[in-house]
């Protein structure tokens, strides 16, 4: 059974509470589902039952399974394969899930995404001939530079469009070493990190896979998706975002493509939901030290 | 019966001579394109052509690391710059980029290595770069000896396991921190080291670390030392020690004390690991643990105060040359050090005492103390010295 017969951008949200699943429904068409068993960031979203309202209201589950796997992770992440490839699409970041499918036969529901290793024309086509059904690219380089190498990839393309972007992602449980080197106690709601010379704050998550730190500063590339359009999942991130907030960013994102307003319509009203949104690497390349040749 | 490979960094041609004298079956070191670690006094092809002589001189082999995360701008060229470095007589090539292993794979005679860019953490991961004929796996630094053991077990390709530098403290190659506070990308070479900095931790707006303090997130350096027995039942390949910008008497230092402790290993002696941390601690400058070889870790393995580093100064000096009618010993300075002093002489031949009278420069002026870095001064020895030996004072 194929969920994608749309030409156009899937919108795709991430969502980790039922509560979530329920408002936004009807504003995506496909759901990063986030679960504690095998998803990166989580919180107590039931699986099963997620799965079954979205198939009910056609939404295109996609089971985030996007950690970096050690050896005991890999019998129940093969486990959560065969149960959901019939009904759901997985979007994975270590290798090991690739080898996965493989054996299973289900290439065509693996949604690659190595978040910073696909960051060239050259990695792009090398990792599609893999067969997954989807590669995401690096949101570490120019937005020129995805289309440049979506020329030589016909493949579908997986990309971030909107929300909070994950920098860093450590195994090591650093808030809770820090509670216990202070003997303080830190509850884990909506914190931030500040680097103490500087403004900015970056949302910081800690949970039993490790320690994950986002920018700043949230990214909204709807002006050029859909003037310059690519990319076939444009995920919205929902992270440190209020439901009702993240629901009418989804509506615009949703709105936008359908061609109900227009896109600087959009953003102006996007702009309106006072957020703190920044290009990010969207228009300048990071430094590269380049060696004298 | 499996053959182990000490692997070193080398930032530079008298560095890497120094790590292959002093014990390394190996050393990597980086070109001037495509490689990490850019601060690293990196190698011209000319270089890597006389590291690659030198080395094969000595039974040593060179891998070469192209291991940044190539954007459209840095692509070009990339095949002809592997058959520069196959011309030159490079062994391998540690590469995070599936398109550079493949062609190094598909068209170059060097071995393809997967870099620990890829966090390579268990068995199907590496079975998917056996699978394109990859032939050594770098693994994560994240994993426990356990699952190193686990992963040796049930897989074919040659694996390497890091045994002593520093450590990420987020997963390799997934660190954007540098990238996103300062626009320098750690995976093309600029990493500013970020999460070394000192940061608050806030819930909304209130800061939760006490005033005076800072929440840091930074590891400890790795030191294996008494891991590597079980290692080595476990059939590990090569060791690698981290460090292309650390000191020559770092890598004398380091790697000598690995390949004592390989050999006694090897040879079924009675191991002493304190003695060998000791040696390490001659050289090392940053507080070690054994990050997540035996345990997850705690708060002994963080790094809360960056300036607990220990700077090592004991190294005062290289010989460079020793006329043997003469006895006269020609040494370069590296710390400042006096005339009628015992120093510790360090060489790949062992390690002895030996008391210096008095010190000359080059015109033979006495001197009341060696004290400019980089300054050849020469001293009797009667005990004769030899070319890259060491000096360290007692």
């Amino acid at each position: 059974m194929d969920f994608f017969i749309e030409v156009d951008m899937k919108i795709v949200a991430s969502v980790y509470k039922w509560e979530q699943l329920n408002q936004w429904i009807d504003a995506m068409d496909c759901a990063i589902l986030n679960v504690k068993e095998c998803s990166l960031i989580y919180e107590d979203l039931d699986l099963d039952q997620a799965i079954s309202f979205c198939l009910e209201h056609k939404v295109v589950p996609i089971l985030a399974m996007n950690r970096i796997l050690h050896p005991r992770d890999i019998s129940f992440m093969s486990q959560y394969i065969m149960k959901y490839k019939a009904v759901a699409y997985f979007l994975t970041t270590d290798l090991a899930m690739i080898q996965i499918a493989k054996k299973e036969a289900c290439l065509d529901r693996i949604i690659y995404d190595p978040q910073t290793m696909i960051a060239n024309k050259l990695d792009l086509k090398t990792y599609g001939e893999i067969g997954c059904h989807a590669l995401s690219m690096s949101l570490e380089i120019p937005y020129h530079d995805v289309l440049e190498s979506m020329r030589e990839y016909k493949g579908n393309l997986f990309y971030q469009v909107f929300g909070y972007r994950l920098m860093f992602y450590s195994k090591r449980k650093l808030i809770k070493l820090y509670e216990e080197k202070q003997n303080i106690i830190i509850h884990r709601n909506h914190l931030f990190l500040k680097e103490q010379t500087r403004d900015a704050l970056y949302p910081i998550i800690e949970n039993e896979n490790g320690t994950m730190i986002y920018r700043s500063y949230l990214i909204s590339l709807l002006k050029e998706i859909y003037t310059n359009p690519c990319i076939e999942y444009g995920y919205l991130e929902s992270l440190y975002l209020p439901n009702d907030i993240f629901y009418a960013v989804l509506k615009l994102y949703q709105l936008s493509k359908n061609k109900e307003i227009s896109i600087e319509e959009a953003i102006q009203n996007i702009k309106e939901l006072d957020l703190h949104i920044e290009d990010g690497w969207t228009y300048q390349d990071s430094i590269y030290q380049k060696e004298l040749f | 019966m499996t053959k182990f490979e000490l692997l070193a960094p080398a930032g530079d041609l008298e560095k890497l001579k120094v790590a292959i004298l002093y014990g390394a079956d190996a050393v990597f070191i980086g070109g001037l394109q495509f490689s990490l670690r850019s601060r690293a006094s990196n190698f011209t092809l000319e270089d890597i052509r006389k590291a690659c002589s030198f080395a094969h001189q000595h039974h040593a082999k060179i891998h070469v690391t192209c291991n940044i995360i190539m954007h459209n701008i840095d692509t070009e060229g990339i095949l002809e710059y592997l058959k520069a470095l196959e011309a030159c007589g490079v062994d391998c090539i540690i590469a995070s980029s599936l398109y550079i292993l493949k062609m190094v794979k598909e068209h170059t005679k060097m071995e393809a290595h997967v870099s620990t860019q890829q966090s390579t953490s268990n068995i199907e991961a590496v079975q998917f770069f056996e699978d394109m004929g990859i032939d050594r796996v770098v693994l994560a630094r994240e994993l426990s000896l356990d699952e190193i053991d686990g992963i040796k077990k049930s897989v074919n390709t040659d694996l390497e396991v890091f045994i002593h530098g520093g450590m990420c403290v987020s997963i390799s190659g997934r660190c954007m921190l540098s990238n996103s506070m300062t626009n320098r990308d750690a995976n093309r070479g600029g990493c500013a080291h970020s999460c070394r900095w000192a940061y608050d931790i806030l819930e909304s707006e209130n800061q939760i670390n006490p005033k005076e303090e800072c929440f840091a997130m930074s590891s400890k350096d790795l030191c294996a030392i008494r891991a590597i027995p079980k290692l080595m039942e476990i059939g590990i390949n090569s060791f690698k020690i981290e460090g292309r910008m650390k000191s020559l008497h770092y890598i004398a230092t380091v790697v000598h004390t690995y390949r004592k402790l390989i050999d006694a290993v090897l040879n079924q002696e009675k191991i002493d690991f304190d003695q060998y941390e000791k040696e390490i601690w001659k050289a090392e400058n940053r507080l070690t643990s054994t990050g997540f070889l035996f345990h997850e870790p705690t708060i002994r393995e963080q790094l809360y105060d960056i300036n607990l580093a220990v700077p090592a100064n004991d190294f005062i000096g290289i010989v460079r040359s020793y006329d043997s009618k003469t006895q006269m010993a020609y040494v370069e300075q590296r710390n400042h050090f006096l005339p009628y002093t015992t120093i510790e002489v360090y060489s790949p031949r062992g390690t002895y005492f030996i008391s210096i009278q008095e010190i000359y420069d080059l015109d033979g002026n006495s001197l009341d103390a060696a004290r400019h870095p980089q300054q050849m001064v020469s001293f009797k020895s009667e005990i004769p010295l030899e070319p890259y030996d060491l000096l360290r004072l007692n």
